[in-house]
C-alpha cells in the first residue's frame, strides 16, 4: 500500500491574522455605525491561478452605509494553496464575526460557492464530536 | 446575502462595491505573493484538521 503522508490533528489556535482583523473591523463598525443601522458589505477574494508564485491569496472588504457612503475599505492576506474559495470565505468570515449584534447588513459576494457554504452553516457539532483524535491528539494513517 | 456578478460594469452601486473589494483583494494578493506561506486560517474549520504533508486538506479527503 502506498503511504499518502496523511495526518489528522485536533484544531489548535488560529495563528493567522484573521482574529486580529475581526477585532479591528469590530472596533470600526462599533464606532462608525449606530445601533440598528443597516450597512452594505462587499467582499472578494483574489488568487493567482495561472502563474502562481506563492501559497497566499488576498481578500478585500468594502463597507458602506445604506446610502453608499464609505465606512471601511481594507482587506488581508490568507494562505489558500491556490484555492480562491478560502480567500472568499476569509473575507466573509471577518465581516460576519465583526458585525456588532445590534447592526444588520446586506452582503454582496461574487462567489456562489461561498454564498451556498455560508447559507449551509457549520458542520453540526454532533457530527464533529463523533470523531476522536488518536493518541496525543495526532494520528497518521497509511492507505 | 446576495450574489453580484463580477467584472460586469460599474453602473449599479453593487457593481461598484464589488469592484472596490476586487481591487483591494488583487492589490493584497500581489503583496502576498512575495511572502512566505502564511499560517492557515482555521477559525471556521471543523474540530479536526487533515493534512497531506504540510498542506491542509480543505476539500473532500477522498478526492
Amino acid at each position: 500500500m502506498k503511504n499518502l503522508s496523511l495526518h489528522i490533528t485536533e484544531k489548535g489556535e488560529d495563528k493567522s491574522d484573521i482574529p486580529e482583523k475581526i477585532n479591528n473591523l469590530a472596533q470600526v463598525l462599533h464606532h462608525s455605525t449606530k445601533p440598528n443601522q443597516h450597512i452594505l458589505v462587499y467582499t472578494d477574494g483574489s488568487t493567482e491561478t495561472r502563474k502562481r508564485k506563492s501559497k497566499n491569496s488576498g481578500y478585500g472588504i468594502y463597507i458602506t452605509t445604506s446610502t453608499h457612503t464609505p465606512i471601511f475599505l481594507d482587506g488581508g492576506t490568507v494562505r489558500s494553496d491556490g484555492n480562491n474559495f478560502i480567500a472568499e470565505m476569509a473575507a466573509a468570515t471577518v465581516v460576519i464575526k465583526a458585525l456588532p449584534p445590534d447592526r444588520t447588513m446586506t452582503m454582496y459576494i461574487d462567489s456562489m460557492a461561498t454564498i451556498q457554504a455560508l447559507r449551509q452553516g457549520p458542520v453540526r457539532n454532533e457530527s464533529a464530536s463523533r470523531c476522536k483524535a488518536g493518541p496525543g491528539n495526532h494520528s497518521s494513517g497509511q492507505h | 446575502m446576495l450574489h453580484v456578478k463580477s467584472h460586469d460594469g460599474l453602473e449599479r452601486p453593487e457593481q461598484r462595491g464589488n469592484d472596490k473589494a476586487d481591487k483591494i483583494a488583487k492589490k493584497l494578493m500581489n503583496q502576498a505573493e512575495t511572502l512566505e506561506p502564511l499560517p492557515y486560517f482555521i477559525t471556521a474549520e471543523e474540530k479536526f484538521l487533515a493534512f497531506h504533508k504540510d498542506t491542509l486538506i480543505t476539500d473532500n479527503i477522498r478526492t
